[in-house]
């Protein structure tokens, strides 16, 4: 048995973890309140990457509908890192060695990183294209985000019929 | 409701409510199409919501935010029409009797008539309180309104699965 797999048991018998899998009304709240969480997270980072891709709101500038829709945005993943840890304590040992799983988190860190990336990089000159034709890197940084996210949405979908599929896992030795 | 019980137990019988009750791998596909057009509608509803409520966006005016998201709406509402109309027909008989389903069905019937009130009464004076900081009560009692409704009608769809 792995350490991590040995921390991911430790978490399904938490007090949390505990709750989660023994109260039978707290997984689908949690469920659904993770929903929500993805249709402020992703609706707000999708009109702000249709934005960059020039397919919506083009005669407002960039840095406009950034500053107005980032927090929601931002408030989006809070909800989703929240209720999304309160799914894996409670299923933590099925999420092991689960792939959908791992291409959910990847897909996850690759959307952080084209923001990360993006903001470093062409959003410094924003100035110079608020308002005109955004940039090749802009429009790819656009599309790749709502592609990501969607795709995240795939993945959380499949992953819960994958987990309900699974067996429970043993306890380490 | 015999009529309607007898509507519903056809569909689920038909070759379409059939086939994808039959598949392995129709429902999930069906189901996240209809999450998909959950970001949409919902997401884009409450942009407009939250603004009529003076929550946020207050930089954009009223009429500007309602042009440019009502076709976004309307497309994320028609994707919701059409998929879960799939779903409900793969298991139409079950959910007649599904109380928490009643109960999505009348929340968006209460949704859709909010927001043709608004429509009909609030929007048609826009023009001269857009820009004011604070909108007439109908109008933030409306953005309140929606907002609470479509997250209830996320909710209790989640919920169906478990009753």
């Amino acid at each position: 048995m792995t350490p991590a797999y040995k921390f991911f048991y430790w978490l399904t018998q938490t007090y949390v973890g505990q709750q989660m899998q023994g109260n039978a009304y707290l997984f689908p709240t949690v469920e659904a309140l993770h929903i929500m969480g993805s249709v402020a997270l992703v609706a707000s980072t999708a009109i702000v990457s249709l934005r960059l891709s020039g397919l919506f709101l083009t005669d407002i500038p960039v840095s406009k509908i950034i500053k107005q829709f980032l927090p929601w945005a931002w408030f989006g993943f809070g909800c989703q890192v929240v209720t999304g840890s309160l799914l894996f304590i409670s299923e933590a040992t099925q999420a092991y060695d689960n792939v959908i799983f791992q291409v959910k988190m990847a897909l996850i860190l690759v959307a952080g990183i084209i923001a990360l990336v993006f903001q470093q990089t062409v959003y410094r000159r924003v100035k110079t294209w608020d308002l005109s034709n955004p940039p090749f890197s802009a429009k790819f940084a656009g599309y790749a985000s709502i592609v990501i996210w969607f795709a995240v949405i795939v993945a959380g979908r499949w992953l819960n019929s994958s987990v309900a599929n699974s067996p429970v896992l043993p306890p380490p030795m | 409701m015999q009529i309607l019980y007898s509507l519903c137990y056809w569909l689920g019988n038909t070759l379409l409510g059939k086939s994808i009750h039959d598949s392995t791998w129709m429902f999930p596909v069906i189901e996240t199409v209809h999450l998909f057009g959950v970001v949409i509608l919902v997401g884009f509803a409450s942009v407009l919501d939250l603004r009529l409520m003076g929550m946020a966006f207050k930089d954009f005016t009223v009429s500007m935010l309602a042009k440019r998201f009502l076709p976004w709406i309307w497309a994320g509402f028609v994707i919701q029409l059409v998929t879960g109309f799939l779903l409900f027909a793969s298991e139409a008989a079950k959910m007649y009797g599904n109380d928490v389903f009643r109960a999505k069905m009348l929340m968006i019937v209460a949704a859709g008539i909010n927001a043709l009130v608004f429509h009909l009464i609030a929007y048609r004076s826009v023009g001269r309180w857009e820009r004011d900081p604070v909108a007439p009560w109908s109008a933030r009692f409306a953005g309140a309104f929606s907002i609470l409704l479509w997250f209830g009608i996320v909710g209790a769809g989640r919920w169906i699965a478990y009753s």
